[in-house]
């Protein structure tokens, strides 16, 4: 694989409890836990070598729980897929816990039980 | 493994999110048990919208060349800037979007139906609701499988 296209580690995580998702049931996440902690370099397009957060899969699932009973429009439409964006609180007892990140998310027209997580990044 | 989305399609992203972000024009997810009566009821409102788009595959230039609605409004209700308006702004313009939704009208009806009914007391009203959220989900369940 291209170094530009490594993203580090991705994990398939099940819900305990599902969520609803645009009326959709969800029961299984994508974390891309290595890009979510470290992000894309902006000129070189590979993964930062310092860390900015140090999240879990059990804490990426604390902010996926937030969505649940929610109804939220795409910002982009693509042939298979829909990608959203959103502010979302973290929900993550310590130094972050509250502070405001944006979410990237997308979810495959066909396969609407799960969510796939891009990246999530602080927003101040 | 297979990868859709390159990092460069990821960049772009993010700086789309950033631009987006920088305008405060996304949605905020946040535990909404705390809210008001007034603002649970807003988002409720806003809800219509959102669903309706999702629905038809809409963009909200689509929307506000259906129902004239103007585009900036068009983009505090889709991302629930429920700061921004009234309830009974919102009312209107969910009348102006139900001439082009059946579904919408008559769940206006509902709520029109649901407000006119006289106060009972807490135990039956109470009741009333549990059989509402159970029909609800029982809808729901149907509609998505």
């Amino acid at each position: 694989m291209n170094k530009q296209d490594e993203r580090g580690k991705i994990y398939y995580v099940n819900l305990k409890i599902p969520i609803v998702f645009n009326g959709h049931k969800v029961i299984k996440v994508v974390i891309e836990l290595d890009h979510i902690n470290y992000g894309l370099n902006k000129k070189t397009g590979i993964l930062n070598t310092k860390k900015r957060t140090n999240f879990s899969n059990a804490d990426i699932e604390k902010f996926i729980k937030l969505l649940d009973g929610e109804d939220l429009v795409p910002e982009r439409f693509e042939k298979t897929y829909s990608v959203f964006y959103s502010f979302i609180k973290c929900p993550v007892k310590g130094k972050f816990e509250n502070k405001e990140f944006v979410m990237i998310f997308k979810i495959k027209t066909n396969k609407t039980e799960e969510i796939h997580t891009i990246t999530l990044f602080p927003n101040w | 493994m297979k990868k859709e989305i390159k990092n460069s399609d990821i960049l772009d992203l993010i700086k789309d999110a950033q631009q987006k972000a920088k305008k405060r024009q996304l949605t905020t997810i946040t535990d909404k048990t705390q809210l008001s009566t007034e603002d649970k009821f807003k988002i409720s409102l806003c809800k219509f919208f959102v669903q309706y788009l999702n629905e038809h595959k809409m963009k909200p230039i689509d929307l506000h060349k259906q129902t004239g609605i103007e585009q900036s409004r068009i983009s505090e209700i889709l991302h629930y800037k429920i700061s921004k308006f009234t309830i009974d702004k919102l009312l209107g313009w969910l009348n102006v979007l139900s001439l082009h939704s059946p579904k919408i009208r008559e769940h206006l009806l509902l709520l029109e139906g649901m407000i006119s009914i006289p106060m009972m007391p807490v135990k039956e009203t109470k009741e009333l609701v549990k059989n509402i959220r159970k029909i609800s989900d029982t809808a729901t369940q149907r509609m998505y499988l």
